[in-house]
């Protein structure tokens, strides 16, 4: 008897975690689309950050915020590889040129 | 296979499933494979089911006197009440660590569960590192203290039975709850370090790391409150708390919790603190395993090393592992969490919050002091040194009560500054309330000052905390609403503040048993015979009888008492009593206690001489009876403060 249990319980640990393998369901895509949305508000909360600290200016604001878009638009067709990377980075070098 | 195999099996399979998700979250995380990092996510779920298996495996060899498992063996017997099952787990070293093994596995699935959206991003570090602590503590029973470790031959047919000190209702939840506050402190830590990996520790997720902080602060506040009570009960040593290395184990992570709790709510609000809260969560996390090294073959003695083993080195090793780990965290990560904010006034309530933190550290810093200067002074001089509660009480004495006031005075400060008009209207009424109370006590009695002081400090946080209740009832009270109603209203509007209080009323309350026992206690010792009687108070004790009960395994002397008033009269009939437990050579003393919110009678039957003599250690502790209420108004006010803004109250 406890044989079989710890024979049932370890196929089942198995198969659970072959599952997301087994069956690339919509649960990935649904992650991805948080993960970019995510990343998509917290480079706006970093903008906005940056904007109230005088550290970028109204119109580096506006400009960085519509790259931010545009990279999303483009990111949405090929989910497999989010990207929002290009905008982090060019807050990081208006910082340096800033300092 | 038997139940003992099928135990291990689980082990070593819930050991197998912690190391895949270790290196699925690290790998996916590298790879940016999704599949992967669910997988891993899949098997850290999976953890919990095989480790209660395991569990379960333990508690039915218990129910089932399985005295084949050695732990069995050592831990229970036939004449055991099968209440005390549950108990009997965790009683030794082996089954707590299983225990924490399940708590920690439970709350690697409740925080994967219910963790926001916005902490997506961190999620694979996070289940790497819990997944890593739950895989250090099934790999220690794997290798070095298995549960379910048999006898080859010779399998005994009773067990050797349980600690007997253990035999109280309070250790059904109090080693649980102490367990699962430090073992649970990894969830906080786990969740911060994380966010710190992945360039995230702003304001996400702030929320759900404060809840998961209180949940945690609450169960580790409450383990020790019971403790506490258990003590006094039980001991025999005549109070609640000896400054005992167990017990500080467990003091000290609670109070950088403490601060932890408080200086988050900055973070919050003003985007302050961030560098000061990510050194006081990896400092609570470090204490922790201090407090399991400590518990499990520390090299201090203890009056309740239960648990105590000979893998001191192991968990040694992983304290200062964590702390090696921590630091270099920190150091990595310090340029990257500078604060929005400075502090723009003293007068503030960001600046009360530093002092508050200030405090708490400095009492934790003196506590863990005098629970190493003995083990320093004997490696390094070769002298045995015994620091014991004179020093606590002396040192920690006016710090405790400096918190007290700050406690008054910080929630009435408003964020970056407060003006003398608020000032003068929050604090005048609550100031003059504290000045009548400290000059009433300091005239109608003889104790020194600082009881006067310690009073006027309680009495000016609880009428700040009633004068803004007050005057916030009666503000939602004006359009017509009923007051009981506007009060409900005004702590459902802002549950997370008022919850606060609540709990701050409650440590007042721990404060007032505190101060009571230690300024106002009034004890004799003295040696009796039956029919004897003893005046203390407004009380005489007559020793009624002496009996002695002869049991399996305990022999027990039980002394009757009863408690007659000024005017001669029987108000109760109160037992003590002394039982030895040969197998154990180890003594249980069960004091006789008439418990009331005055003041109680507690009776401590230390020495039974003959047949009609015995030792009594007889005090009238005033007040205590409010610290032991403290406990469930601390439970409701963490409770008030957690309820989700969605939920009606």
């Amino acid at each position: 008897m406890n044989l079989i249990i710890f024979f049932i319980v370890s196929i089942v640990c198995i198969i659970f975690l072959l599952l997301p393998f087994i069956k690339k369901n919509e649960d990935v895509v649904e992650n991805l689309v948080k993960l970019s949305e995510f990343r998509k508000q917290r480079v706006l909360m970093e903008l906005n950050s940056e904007l109230e600290n005088g550290t970028i200016t109204n119109d580096q604001f506006n400009e960085l915020k519509n790259e931010l878009f545009q990279i999303e638009s483009v990111e949405e067709n090929k989910l497999e590889n989010v990207n929002l990377d290009p905008v982090e980075e060019i807050i990081k070098l208006k910082k340096k040129v800033n300092d | 296979m038997t139940t003992s195999n099928l135990g291990l099996s689980f082990l070593v399979l819930t050991m197998n499933l912690s190391a895949y998700s270790i290196l699925g979250s690290i790998i996916g995380y590298k790879l940016n494979n999704n599949q992967i990092k669910l997988s891993s996510k899949n098997a850290a779920y999976s953890t919990f089911f095989t480790t209660l298996i395991s569990a379960i495996c333990l508690v039915y060899a218990f129910v089932t006197n399985d005295f084949s498992i050695k732990y069995v063996f050592n831990h229970s017997n036939l004449s055991m009440n099968p209440a005390y099952t549950w108990v009997a787990m965790y009683a030794g070293n082996e089954g707590s660590l299983l225990y924490i093994a399940l708590i920690i596995s439970l709350s690697i699935l409740l925080v994967l569960k219910f963790k926001p959206k916005d902490l997506i991003e961190s999620e694979p570090h996070l289940i790497a590192l819990m997944s890593g602590f739950l895989l250090f503590f099934i790999s220690v029973m794997v290798f070095f203290a298995n549960p379910f470790d048999t006898f080859q031959s010779n399998i005994p047919s009773d067990g050797r039975g349980m600690n007997p000190l253990l035999a109280h209702p309070g250790m059904f939840s109090h080693p649980p709850l102490l367990m699962a506050g430090l073992a649970t402190i990894s969830v906080p830590f786990s969740l911060i370090t994380s966010m710190l990996l992945t360039g995230t520790f702003r304001n996400n997720g702030l929320d759900f790391v404060r809840t998961t902080s209180l949940i945690v602060w609450c169960i580790l506040g409450v383990g020790l409150l019971l403790g506490s009570w258990w003590a006094y009960t039980i001991l025999g040593w005549g109070g609640y708390w000896v400054w005992d290395p167990i017990e500080n184990v467990g003091l000290m992570p609670w109070l950088v919790m403490t601060a932890f709790i408080h200086s988050i709510i900055v973070q919050r609000r003003r985007g302050m603190f961030r560098v000061w809260n990510v050194i006081l969560i990896f400092l609570a996390f470090v204490l922790a395993q201090f407090g399991m090294f400590i518990n499990r073959g520390g090299p201090v003695v203890s009056v309740h090393s239960f648990a105590a083993s000979t893998l001191g080195y192991i968990f040694l090793g992983f304290m200062v592992f964590s702390a090696l780990f921590c630091s270099l965290i920190f150091i990595m990560n310090y340029n990257k969490i500078y604060s929005d904010n400075k502090i723009e006034s003293v007068v503030s309530r960001e600046a009360a919050f530093l002092i508050n933190n200030f405090f708490l550290l400095a009492i934790t810093f003196v506590t863990l002091w005098g629970l190493i200067f003995p083990l320093i002074n004997e490696v390094f001089y070769n002298e045995t040194v015994t620091v014991g509660a004179p020093y606590y009480n002396a040192v920690n004495g006016p710090v405790i009560l400096l918190l007290l006031f700050i406690m008054g005075i910080g929630p009435n400060l408003s964020w970056k500054g407060t003006s003398n008009s608020n000032l003068k209207t929050n604090l005048l009424y609550p100031s003059i309330v504290a000045l009548f109370a400290f000059s009433i006590v300091s005239i109608f009695t003889s104790k020194p000052f600082m009881s006067s002081l310690a009073i006027s400090s309680i009495v000016l946080v609880l009428s700040t905390i009633l004068y803004e209740w007050f005057r916030g009832s009666r503000n939602l009270a004006r359009n017509g609403t009923h007051w009981f109603y506007a009060f409900f209203k005004l702590i459902s509007n802002n549950r997370k503040k008022y919850g606060g209080y609540v709990v701050h009323i409650s440590i007042l309350l721990v404060a007032l048993g505190v101060i009571g026992i230690n300024f106002y206690q009034v004890k004799i010792d003295k040696v009796v015979t039956v029919g004897e009687r003893i005046e203390i108070g407004n009380y005489q004790i007559e020793i009624a009888e002496i009996n002695e009960n002869s049991f399996n395994d305990r022999r027990e002397k039980v002394a009757t008492f009863l408690i007659l008033d000024s005017n001669e009269k029987i108000i109760e009939t109160l037992q003590g009593n002394n039982t030895f437990y040969p197998s154990f050579n180890m003594a249980s003393i069960r004091a006789a206690i008439k418990s009331g919110p005055i003041e109680d009678l507690y009776i401590i039957p230390s020495d039974f001489i003959d047949n009609d003599k015995m030792k009594l250690i007889i005090s009238i502790n005033p007040l205590v009876w409010w610290m032991w209420l403290g406990g469930p108004i601390f439970i409701l006010g963490t409770l008030i403060s957690l309820w989700p803004r969605n939920l009606k109250l």
